[in-house]
């Protein structure tokens, strides 16, 4: 697997998103569009995160990619 | 009473990355008698080039959880990109099977969430073409947009066919005829069909090799003399859009092909502004395709 899809990997586990909102231009934009700066998805809904997290648990995947909470560890 | 309801699957990359794609999709469909329901908490749905590709399960009962927020709204999904469809469509087909389900719903026990299979997710496209019907959108246009566009389907919306509603792959034309009912002409060019480069992980771990798939088609569609791209995907259109402008970064090269997505050239034909459908934020200058068609923004 290669660091970069470790590091996608690493994204979805810890937000829900693969691709998420990292930085606050990317909420400016939405409100420039007239939407509000998060979407209704995970990223509105703590508890959403909690229940992809739990899956990732239950299925291993967290160790398959080697993700350990609060280090980035895409570096190998 | 609102004739088509959807639950409204909006992934990573538009809300995260391109919410011009969302604004104008939320603008134009309710000209087409639809209503977009949230799906209140859904995750990536998960792209199917990195996750799938590593681990089956995880893919598959974190789609299923996705699956299971639309079957709480008792609706089908409606999903704007091509990766997105590809993962939710083969989540639908999969749990089909009692004994998958049954495996899946085991994983999500805990999350409040169980998948019955009792819906489907359907593209744009399959919307737009077998749900409204042509001659619906053809009645929302006010203001008819006469420019050379280049078509790019993408790959997921066609493959694999088995679990796709179309019932053929090749010489799609479909997103062809959605752009010439807005007064657009489309014109034929050479890797027409070919992967915008994208997908499967290429874009994330390969970028040189991803953008010279984005140069060839560009190269292409310039010697057709097009004024704009239109894309149904979104993964697709931040291929084309960015990659161009990384392309000329790094190479010096001045490729400047608009890009746009369906449903931003279907609001201007309904007569929104190009700020409301975020062609102001777009890499590529979409102004000489505006200029060409009378607008600006």
């Amino acid at each position: 697997m290669r660091p970069q899809h470790k590091g996608v990997s690493y994204k979805l586990i810890e937000t829900g998103h693969a691709v998420p909102i990292d930085d606050d231009k990317w909420k400016k934009m939405r409100e420039d569009l007239g939407l509000p700066p998060l979407p209704p998805t995970v990223h509105s809904y703590p508890k959403a995160v909690k229940e992809v997290q739990h899956i990732i648990k239950k299925t291993g995947f967290d160790k398959l990619v080697n993700y350990k909470e609060g280090k980035e560890d895409g570096k190998t | 009473m609102v004739k088509h309801r959807y639950s409204f699957f909006l992934g990573c990359v538009i809300p995260n990355r391109l919410p011009q794609i969302e604004a104008a999709t939320r603008l134009v469909v309710p000209k087409l008698d639809i209503e977009l329901v949230e799906m209140k908490g859904a995750s990536c749905c998960p792209a199917p080039g990195v996750i799938k590709s590593f681990d089956i399960d995880t893919w598959l009962a974190l789609t299923a959880r996705n699956i299971a927020l639309s079957e709480e709204n008792g609706l089908d999904i409606l999903v704007l990109c091509n990766g997105c469809y590809g993962t939710l469509i083969a989540g639908v087909a999969g749990l089909k099977d009692p004994d998958t389900r049954k495996r899946v719903n085991k994983i999500l026990k805990g999350t409040g969430h169980q998948v019955k299979g009792t819906i489907t997710a359907k593209h744009l496209v399959e919307v737009l073409y077998m749900d409204v019907g042509k001659e619906a959108i053809e009645e929302t246009v006010v203001n008819p947009i006469d420019a050379r566009f280049a078509i790019h389907v993408g790959c997921h919306l066609l493959k694999p066919a088995d679990i796709r509603p179309w019932g053929f792959v090749e010489d799609f034309m479909l997103v062809d005829e959605l752009v010439e009912l807005v007064g657009g002409t489309t014109v034929d060019y050479k890797l027409k069909d070919m992967c915008c480069g994208a997908g499967g992980g290429l874009r994330s771990a390969e970028l040189e090799v991803s953008n010279d798939m984005v140069r060839e088609k560009i190269e292409a569609m310039q010697r057709a003399k097009v004024d704009a791209l239109v894309n149904v995907c979104n993964f697709c259109h931040l291929q084309f859009d960015v990659g161009q402008m990384q392309l000329n970064n790094q190479y010096g090269t001045d490729y400047q092909v608009p890009v746009l997505y369906y449903t931003q050239l279907l609001g201007l034909a309904q007569g929104f502004t190009p700020k409301q459908m975020g062609l102001d934020k777009h890499y590529i200058s979409t102004k000489p395709f505006l200029e060409k068609i009378g607008m600006s923004v």
